[in-house]
C-alpha cells in the first residue's frame, strides 16, 4: 500500500488523478440523479401500468430498460472507472499519465450511451437483461472502456509499491473483464448471434460476470483498501484473501447458467452455474471474513465515522448476497423463486447494497484528498447512509416476502394468475416509496459536493481540462 | 500474485476457460446439425422446426420494441416443477430445439404476466387485438397495460374497414369513426399468434 510513500508522493499522484477521476465522478453524479427519477419511475409503473401509458416511449418495458441502463452504465460504469482509476494509481504508487485520454474516453462513454439512451427510448432495445443498450452505440463504449482498462493495467505494471495487496488484483480482474464480455456481447448476441438458446446463456453468462467480476470486483477492492485505511487495523484473515480471489475467477465467472435453472437449456449447463454456485461458498466465507469480520471486530468504532457506516452496511450485503446467491441456485428454492420479484430484491441487494454503498464510501473518502479540501457538510455523510440503510431495507425485505409468496403461489395453478400479480403489486409499492427515501440519500451526496466545490463552481470547466496540480483548496473568496 | 504477468493469466485463463467452457461448447452442441435435426418424424408425423417467418418476424421485433420481455416469459418448465404445466402454458416443456431457429431467443426473466411460449394455441386474433387496445374489456382480469397507441381512430370512408376492431361498451368510438391496427399491432398479433408448442419433439412429447 502507499503507506511507504511520502506524503507528497500521495498527492502528486492525486493530483494526476484529480482531472480524470472527477469528470468520471460528475458523470456518475448526474446519471445517479437520472437513474433515480426513472428508477422511481420504473417502480411505480411496475404495480400500476397504466401510469403515464399511452405513449411508446413511456412503455413500462422501456421505462425499465432506461433505469437499469442509466444506473449500471450511468452511475454504475462511470463511478467504477473513476473509483478504480483513482485506487489502481494510489496503490501502485504511480501517477496516472496522458490523462486528457482518459477525459476523452469519459466523453465518449458519456455521449454513446446519451445515445443509447434516446435509442431505447424510440425502441431500439435488445431484450436481454443489463444488454439492453441498442448495437450501434456498443462499439465506442467498449473503445471508451477499452481505454480506461488500458490505462488501468499500465498504471499497475508500472508500479513503484513492490507490495501487491488483495484490492489490486479485483481491480486487474475488473479492468480485464469488463472488455472482455462486452466484445462476447458483441460478438455472439449481434455480430453473429449464437444459435436459439445459447443466446439466452451468453446473455446470462455476461450479465452474471458483469455483476459479479466487473462490479462485484471492484467494490471488493474498494472495500479492502476502505477497510484497513479507516480503521488503521489489518485484514483479518487476510492470508486466505488470495483463495477467495481464485475462486471468485475460476467460478464465479460459470454462475451465469444457474440463473437459466427450469428453462430449456441441456442440464449440464445449468448444473455447471449450481456447482459454481456452490463452490462461491469459498469465496464468499473468505471475503466475509476478511471484510466484516474485520469492521465487526472492531465495531465499536463504527458510528466514529459515516464512511465506515458505508463499508460496514457493504460488506455485511455481500455476505447476505452470498447467501441469496447459494439459496437461489438450489434447484428447489428456484423452483419457487425463479421469475418473481424475489430475484429484484437480490439484484438489488448486489448492485446497491454492496458495489453502490461502496462506491459512496468511496466517493466520500477519496474526494477530499482529491480536491485537498474537507467536506462542506461533513454530517450529511451519515445522513445520507440512515436514508440509503432504510431505502435498502424498504426494497429487499418486502420484495424477498413478496417474491417466495409470488413464486409460491404460481406453482398452485388453483391461485388465478391475476390475483398474484395483484397480490405482489402491494409489495412493489414499498420499493417505490423506497427509491424516495434512496433519491434523498443521492441528493444529500450530489448537494455535498456541490457545496464543497462552491468557490470554484464558476471556474469548473477550467479545473476539469488542468492535468496539474491547481492546490487551490479551501481559498473562500 | 505479485508479478503482473502471472496476475494478467490467472485473470485471463479464469475467463477464457468459462468463456469457452461454456459458450463456446454450448453453440457448437446447440447448433443445428445431423444429431441435432430442424425436420424429424416424431410418432408418424412430419416435425419441420421454424423461426419466425415473415409478418411473424416482423411481430417478433415490435415484441422487442416494446419490451414485452420485462414482464413476459417464453419457456415452460417441465411438469412437476413450478405450475407451469398445471397453468396449462403448455402441455409439454419447451426445450432447446424449439428455439434452435429463432433469430431472436426472448426467454425472459420474470413472470408479472403470464408465460407466452403457447398463447396462440389460447386465443384468437380478435383477442389479441382487443387485449392490446383495451385489456379491461374481456371478461379476465389482467394487470397489462393498454397498447391503444398501436391503434388508430379514423373516420369510415365506407362502412366498417374489414380489419376495424368490433368495440363494446365505452370503447365505441363516435358515429361514423372506427378503431383499426397499425402495421405493428397487426404484426404483434402475428407473431403471438404464432407461438404455440402443439407438436411433439422426441425428447419433449405433449401430455394430454
Amino acid at each position: 500500500m502507499e503507506s511507504s510513500l511520502t506524503q507528497s508522493g500521495t498527492s502528486a499522484i492525486d493530483s494526476s488523478a484529480k482531472a480524470p477521476v472527477l469528470v468520471y465522478l460528475f458523470s456518475a453524479l448526474k446519471w445517479l440523479f437520472f437513474a433515480s427519477i426513472f428508477g422511481y419511475l420504473a417502480s411505480w409503473k411496475t404495480h400500476n401500468p397504466e401510469f403515464l401509458n399511452g405513449w411508446s416511449f413511456l412503455t413500462v418495458g422501456r421505462v425499465q430498460a432506461v433505469y437499469t441502463t442509466a444506473f449500471v452504465y450511468g452511475f454504475g460504469c462511470n463511478i467504477a472507472f473513476g473509483m478504480g482509476l483513482w485506487l489502481i494509481s494510489r496503490l501502485s504508487g504511480e501517477s496516472l499519465r496522458y490523462t486528457i485520454v482518459l477525459i476523452i474516453a469519459a466523453f465518449v462513454w458519456n455521449i454513446a450511451l446519451t445515445v443509447g439512451l434516446v435509442g431505447i427510448f424510440m425502441g431500439h432495445l435488445n431484450a436481454f437483461e443489463f444488454l439492453e443498450l441498442p448495437s450501434y452505440v456498443k462499439l465506442p463504449l467498449l473503445l471508451a472502456s477499452l481505454v480506461v482498462s488500458v490505462w488501468g493495467l499500465l498504471t499497475f505494471k508500472n508500479r513503484k509499491n513492490a507490495d501487491v495487496f488483495a484490492s489490486e488484483w479485483y481491480l486487474l480482474a475488473a479492468f480485464l473483464v469488463f472488455p472482455w464480455i462486452q466484445v462476447v456481447t458483441q460478438v455472439m448476441l449481434f455480430t453473429k448471434p449464437a444459435p436459439g438458446v445459447v443466446q439466452a446463456l451468453v446473455a446470462s453468462w455476461v450479465a452474471s460476470n458483469l455483476v459479479w467480476l466487473w462490479f462485484g470486483s471492484i467494490a471488493v477492492a474498494g472495500l479492502y483498501y476502505l477497510i484497513p485505511k479507516l480503521l488503521g487495523k489489518q485484514i483479518l484473515g487476510y492470508g486466505l484473501a488470495k483463495i477467495g480471489f481464485i475462486v471468485l475467477i475460476f467460478a464465479g465467472s460459470w454462475m451465469g447458467a444457474a440463473k437459466l435453472v427450469g428453462g430449456p437449456l441441456p442440464a449440464w449447463m445449468i448444473t455447471s452455474g449450481i456447482a459454481a454456485s456452490l463452490l462461491m461458498i469459498i469465496f464468499f466465507s473468505i471475503t466475509g471474513i476478511n471484510l466484516f469480520g474485520t469492521v465487526w471486530k472492531h465495531r465499536s468504532r463504527i458510528c466514529d465515522n459515516g464512511i465506515l457506516l458505508f463499508v460496514g452496511f457493504a460488506s455485511l450485503a455481500l455476505i447476505l448476497s452470498g447467501i441469496g446467491v447459494l439459496l437461489v441456485s438450489l434447484r428447489g428454492f428456484a423452483e419457487v423463486t425463479q421469475f418473481t420479484i424475489f430475484l429484484d430484491a437480490h439484484r438489488f441487494l448486489i448492485l446497491y447494497g454492496v458495489f453502490s454503498m461502496t462506491m459512496f464510501a468511496l466517493i466520500y473518502y477519496s474526494f477530499p484528498k482529491l480536491l485537498g479540501r474537507e467536506w462542506a457538510m461533513d454530517f450529511m455523510i451519515s445522513t445520507h447512509f440512515w436514508i440509503a440503510f432504510i431505502g435498502i431495507l424498504l426494497v429487499v425485505v418486502p420484495l424477498a416476502i413478496g417474491g417466495w409468496q409470488q413464486g409460491a403461489a404460481m406453482s398452485d395453478a388453483s391461485v388465478p394468475f391475476a390475483d398474484i400479480v395483484r397480490h405482489a403489486s402491494y409489495w412493489m409499492v414499498s420499493r417505490s416509496m423506497a427509491w424516495i427515501f434512496l433519491t434523498i440519500g443521492h441528493l444529500c451526496l450530489i448537494l455535498n459536493v456541490l457545496a464543497t466545490l462552491r468557490p470554484e463552481c464558476e471556474a469548473i470547466v477550467e479545473e476539469l481540462t488542468r492535468t496539474e496540480d491547481t492546490s487551490a483548496g479551501g481559498v473562500e473568496s | 500474485m505479485k508479478n503482473f504477468i502471472s496476475l494478467f493469466f490467472i485473470v485471463f485463463a479464469g475467463i477464457a476457460i468459462s468463456w469457452f467452457g461454456l459458450l463456446v461448447v454450448g453453440a457448437n452442441s446447440l447448433s443445428p446439425s445431423e444429431e441435432f435435426e430442424t425436420t424429424m418424424v416424431v410418432a408418424g408425423d412430419d416435425v419441420i422446426i421454424t423461426g419466425h417467418e415473415g409478418l411473424a418476424a416482423r411481430g417478433e421485433q415490435v415484441y422487442r420494441a416494446l419490451a414485452c420481455a420485462a414482464c413476459h416469459t417464453q419457456q415452460v418448465r417441465r411438469p412437476g416443477y413450478g405450475g407451469d404445466f398445471e397453468r396449462a402454458w403448455g402441455s409439454r416443456q419447451s426445450v432447446a430445439r424449439d428455439y434452435m431457429l429463432q433469430d431472436t431467443v426472448v426467454l425472459g426473466t420474470k413472470r408479472l404476466g403470464p408465460d407466452l411460449t403457447n398463447v396462440g394455441a389460447r386465443h384468437d386474433a380478435e383477442w389479441f387485438f382487443k387485449h392490446l387496445y383495451n385489456p379491461g374489456s374481456l371478461s379476465e382480469v389482467s394487470n397489462v397495460p393498454s397498447y391503444s397507441f398501436l391503434f388508430t381512430e379514423r373516420e369510415m370512408s365506407d362502412g366498417n374497414s374489414s380489419n376495424s376492431l368490433k368495440l363494446e361498451g365505452n370503447d365505441i368510438p363516435e358515429e361514423g369513426f372506427e378503431v383499426v391496427p397499425t402495421d405493428d399491432a397487426v404484426a404483434l398479433v402475428a407473431y403471438l399468434q404464432s407461438l404455440n408448442l402443439d407438436y411433439d419433439l422426441p425428447e419433449s412429447k405433449r401430455i394430454k
